[in-house]
């Protein structure tokens, strides 16, 4: 039976604000503060996201989960704060500079009608490339790697229109490795797939982190998949990182319950033994008390 | 024997196309150059007419060949490039097959300054031309300053230039409606726009400008691609997206400017012949190079119509560049429509 | 969301309450503004005639008294030209975003003017028709013939329908170009209707085309809940149970009879079907039963607004409304496209 008052993990996620300690090569945020037309989404963040491991980024709707992810691959320009990754600053580094140490897969893409999806690929290629954009051989070479690491090397011919949403996501991840990036950053890669679909993509994702050493960061909406596939997961609510570290140390039920508002049991995965949520509903108490009260709001 | 990556294979498939298309419409080209030095008052045999290109033959052919018909050519070439390539620009730059700047209010602008200049000022000539190339730059910057917020979104662009379009051809329709009947006509010609009278200086300004302009397209042409990706792709890959549309832009209004200076702003020549040629490479890439090929094919074809085929009379060249250009579009469109529902 | 801090139903309904004052509280702004500039136009001009000697004129017209010809033979057609152009135009274009989805559609985009004014060229260059009146017929069979080409091949799809549109113009409008060539008789006159304006249009001609007017608005009228559903997707609306199809039929026939009309009253009148409906949702939001009920107010107040702006800004003379609608249309639709959500039709 949970009965914890709302507001207590506030000082569980204060007590480590920067999470690990700094390495080199994490990506850092430095009092990041970042808005829409002049409405905070995000105030003054500080949060480092260590090198060479695989960090899911969690929290309920609207809670400035991709909006963290957008500035600090800079899709969005920050109001205040700096970007580090490792002891370079990220914040006011060239684009094209930036895009060498860091790929990023926005939310939503859309292909060009007619392109296929070798050229589409080819495209990873365009910040390594010079100012007429020649391709070199070498090239050539990443785009076949990528091509085959993603499992769409048989596709290479295909229109990218005519693939399935599985298929043409993983097609725009082999884009984003095509980059040759040691951090890539992914805006919730798994929305529109089937659970199928949703697996084997994150299983690549570890394996790219596993064999090539890549550091992943993802936004992703399905927590259990979350606490399976993350070495390090980031619980965000209202704007704040309120918990995050290994998933088995963050995600418990009171957690759960202030940052989604979620009544839930915390259970182990039967398959691979990480954090298993599992929502109550107003349906299923089994003692038919009722929900805690005024669970159902974050904490502010 | 070194097997060939995916991504080669594609390239160079996409590659032996697009060479194909592009000798394609060369052919097209040198056919319809034949006809078009062939063609007229003093009828020559094609024989003839290119050996007197090539200056060989009497004082007559000469001149008639070289004087009067090849530079009519050779505008009609270059400005049919320069409005292919503008709204090849336009389009991928903006992500809008409809960003042309037929919609977009530049090529009424240039109509405004260039009126404006023959009515106003009673002036002709090159006052015409500077009044048209100011006209146009005029509206670009008005359409930029007032599209600009926190960037350069294209949706913004669009709408801001569309406005801007229809306050134009208003202010046009009305400067045609207060000039007197004879002024009005000779108004009307210039709105419409036609290769021919083009010689010497605005010939060598016109091809000049063009070369150097094309360079700087092909600079920026380096954008095109990740921005057809989409604004998150494109900064992702590195490209900073504001900068590289004002730039790509600028390229794009310079071309529209010098061309509708010199031969008056032929009518859709810049929506129509980008469109055609995405249909004919399908790469979902600009298909600048092809929308070159397109665009210079297209008015002089059309000029050809415009001067021999058109109801027995001539007609400027900018009459018939729509006429030419809208109903294989409309086919395509149509077609396209099928296909997709299939 | 049950044990959220509870919204009652009073607060609720409260909300909706003040919403529902603010939106008949611009739609009344606007009807006192139209009446202003009804008034406005009637007294005001290159020749001023005092409010009294307006109303003498309307209720006892003496024979031989100049102002008040000048009041029943000009400024009060004039009005009821605007009122009706205006309303038609400001309603077709809520009607052609909605059913297109798409912020730049509009008669002039769908080809529906270049349709209309290749009519009446052809008529004027053919037939020998001189005067408005007799256009009338010929606008509206252009602007049906371009309608139908249009969405013919366009069917639907918002971003082919605009394309098509501009495509359909880019024919038309060098066949324009071409008669007028040939033709200076047909120029002249095509220069003077292309510009839009409110004046030479007689009462007869407007007693033409009103029943097509009130026809058309009565069918947009039955349309705003249909476009309401339309506005959150084909499927959707399907789901809702609309035949999309007869949506857009049914639309297309009221887009052609109220911008035909307007075409033929007033001419190719630029922007106010473009930005009425986007200043419209600005101020009541993105319901098709506000948006259609204050365009139909805020088309006469740019028209005739316009109209009325033309005859004072150069003393002596008058600049055509067509000229002032665009010059006034054109920034409104820059502060749309500046807002904060500018694809959101």
């Amino acid at each position: 039976m949970i009965d914890i008052p709302h507001g207590i993990d506030v000082a569980r996620a204060s007590d480590a604000p920067n999470g690990p300690s700094t390495r080199a090569g994490d990506l850092s945020a430095h009092g990041v503060s970042i808005g829409y037309d002049g409405h905070p989404v995000i105030d003054e963040l500080d949060l480092t996201l260590p090198h060479g491991v695989v960090t899911a980024i969690v929290g309920p709707n609207a809670c400035g989960k991709s909006t963290l992810l957008r500035g600090l691959a800079r899709l969005h320009p920050l109001t205040a704060g700096r970007v580090t990754l490792g002891d370079r600053d990220v914040t006011g580094m060239p684009r094209k500079e930036l895009a060498r140490l860091v790929g990023v897969l926005p939310q939503s893409s859309i292909a060009p009608d007619g392109v296929r999806v070798a050229e589409l690929v080819s495209r990873g290629r365009y910040p390594h490339q010079g100012w007429f954009g020649r391709h070199s051989s070498d090239d050539d070479v990443v785009v076949q790697r990528s091509l085959e690491a993603t499992g769409v090397a048989d596709l290479a011919d295909r229109p990218v229109a005519e693939l399935s949403g599985g298929q043409r996501q993983r097609v725009w991840i082999a884009m984003v490795l095509a980059q040759e990036t040691d951090v890539v950053l992914l805006d919730e890669p798994t929305t529109f797939l089937d659970v199928t679909h949703q697996v084997e993509l994150l299983d690549l994702l570890h394996d790219l982190n596993r064999e090539r050493g890549t550091t992943v960061v993802m936004v992703l909406h399905e927590l259990n998949l979350a606490a399976r596939y993350a070495d390090h997961l980031v619980v965000m609510s209202a704007g704040r990182v309120v918990a995050q570290g290994a998933p088995a140390e963050v995600l418990d039920e009171a957690t759960v319950l202030s940052a989604f508002g979620l009544d839930a049991r915390v259970v182990p995965d039967p398959v691979a033994g990480s954090p298993m949520i599992v929502p109550v509903g107003r349906h299923h108490r089994p003692d038919g008390t009722p929900a805690p009260d005024g669970s159902t709001e974050p904490t502010s | 024997m070194t097997v060939l990556t995916a991504a080669q294979d594609v390239r160079s498939r996409r590659h032996r196309r697009r060479v194909a298309v592009l000798a394609s419409l060369a052919v097209l080209v040198v056919v319809l150059t034949t006809l078009a030095l062939t063609l007229g008052a003093a009828s020559l045999p094609p024989g003839r007419a290119l050996l007197a290109l090539l200056g060989i033959g009497d004082d007559g052919d000469l001149f008639v060949v070289q004087r009067l018909r090849l530079p009519r050519v050779a505008t009609a070439l270059l400005a049919g490039a320069a409005f292919g390539l503008a709204g090849a620009l336009f389009q991928s730059t903006l992500r809008n097959p409809l960003a042309s700047p037929d919609i977009l209010g530049i090529a009424s602008g240039a109509s405004v300054g260039a009126v404006a200049v023959l009515l106003g000022l009673g002036m002709s000539g090159l006052a015409v031309s500077v009044g048209a190339f100011v006209g146009a730059a005029t509206i670009a910057l008005l359409i930029w300053f007032f599209a600009w917020r926190q960037g350069l979104h294209s949706i913004r662009f669009v709408l801001v230039g569309v406005g801007f379009a229809y306050l134009a051809s208003s202010v046009l329709a009305w400067m045609l409606a207060s000039a007197g009947e004879r002024d009005a006509a000779a108004a009307l010609v210039w709105t419409v726009g036609s290769v021919a009278d083009v010689r010497g200086a605005e010939l060598a300004v016109l091809g000049g400008g063009l070369v150097a302009l094309t360079v700087a397209a092909a600079v920026v042409s380096r954008w095109q691609h990740p921005l057809a990706l989409g604004d998150d792709h494109a900064r992702g890959l590195g490209v900073a997206t504001d900068s590289a549309r004002v730039i790509t832009l600028l390229v794009a209004v310079g071309l529209v400017a010098l061309a509708t200076a010199t031969v008056g702003p032929l009518a859709f020549v810049a929506l129509v012949a980008p469109a055609i040629a995405r249909r004919l490479t399908d790469d979902g890439g600009p298909a600048l190079s092809v929308s070159v090929a397109t665009g210079a094919t297209l008015v002089l074809a059309a000029d050809i119509v415009a001067q021999h085929g058109l109801l027995g009379v001539a007609a400027p060249t900018g009459i018939v560049t729509g006429i030419v250009g809208a109903p294989y579009l409309l086919w395509l469109l149509a077609t396209h429509e099928r296909r997709t529902r299939a | 969301m049950l044990t959220s801090p509870p919204v009652t139903s009073s607060d609720a309904a409260r909300q909706v309450g003040q919403r529902t004052r603010r939106k008949i509280a611009a739609c009344a702004v606007a009807l006192g503004v139209l009446a202003l500039i009804v008034v406005a136009s009637l007294v005001l001009g290159v020749r001023d005639v005092s409010l009294p000697v307006v109303w003498e004129a309307l209720t006892a017209p003496a024979a031989g008294n100049v102002d008040h010809q000048v009041i029943m033979g000009q400024r009060v057609p004039r009005a009821l030209v605007g009122l009706a152009a205006g309303l038609a135009l400001g309603v077709t274009g809520a009607v052609i975003q909605g059913v297109t989805r798409n912020p730049i559609a509009d008669p002039g985009l769908l080809g529906l003017n270049s349709g209309a004014s290749l009519a009446v060229v052809c008529t004027v260059w053919l037939l020998g028709l001189t005067a408005p009146s007799q256009f009338v017929w010929f606008a509206f069979l252009g602007a049906a013939a371009a309608a139908a080409l249009v969405f013919s091949i366009g069917s639907g799809q918002p971003v082919r329908l605009a394309l098509v549109g501009a495509t359909v113009t880019a024919l038309i409008t060098p066949l324009i170009t071409l008669v007028l060539l040939r033709d200076p008789q047909a120029f002249n006159l095509y220069r003077f209707w292309a510009v839009g304006s409110l004046t030479g249009r007689g009462l007869e001609t407007l007693l033409v085309v009103l029943p097509f007017v009130a026809a058309g608005t009565v069918l947009a009228a039955g349309l705003a809940q249909r476009l309401n559903m339309l506005a959150l997707g084909d499927d959707v609306a399907r789901g809702l149970g609309q035949r999309v199809g007869v949506t857009r039929a049914v639309a297309g026939l009221t887009i052609v009879l109220l911008a035909g009309s307007a075409t033929a009253l007033a001419g190719p009148i630029a922007l106010v079907g473009l930005a009425v409906p986007h200043a419209a949702r600005r101020l009541v939001g993105t319901d098709y039963r506000w948006i259609l009920v204050l365009s139909a107010l805020l088309g006469p107040v740019m028209l005739l607004g316009a109209d009325v702006i033309g005859r004072l800004l150069l003393p002596g003379t008058e600049l055509e409304a067509g000229v002032v609608a665009a010059a006034i249309g054109a920034p409104v639709l820059v502060a749309v496209a500046r807002g904060r959500k500018v694809a959101g039709v």
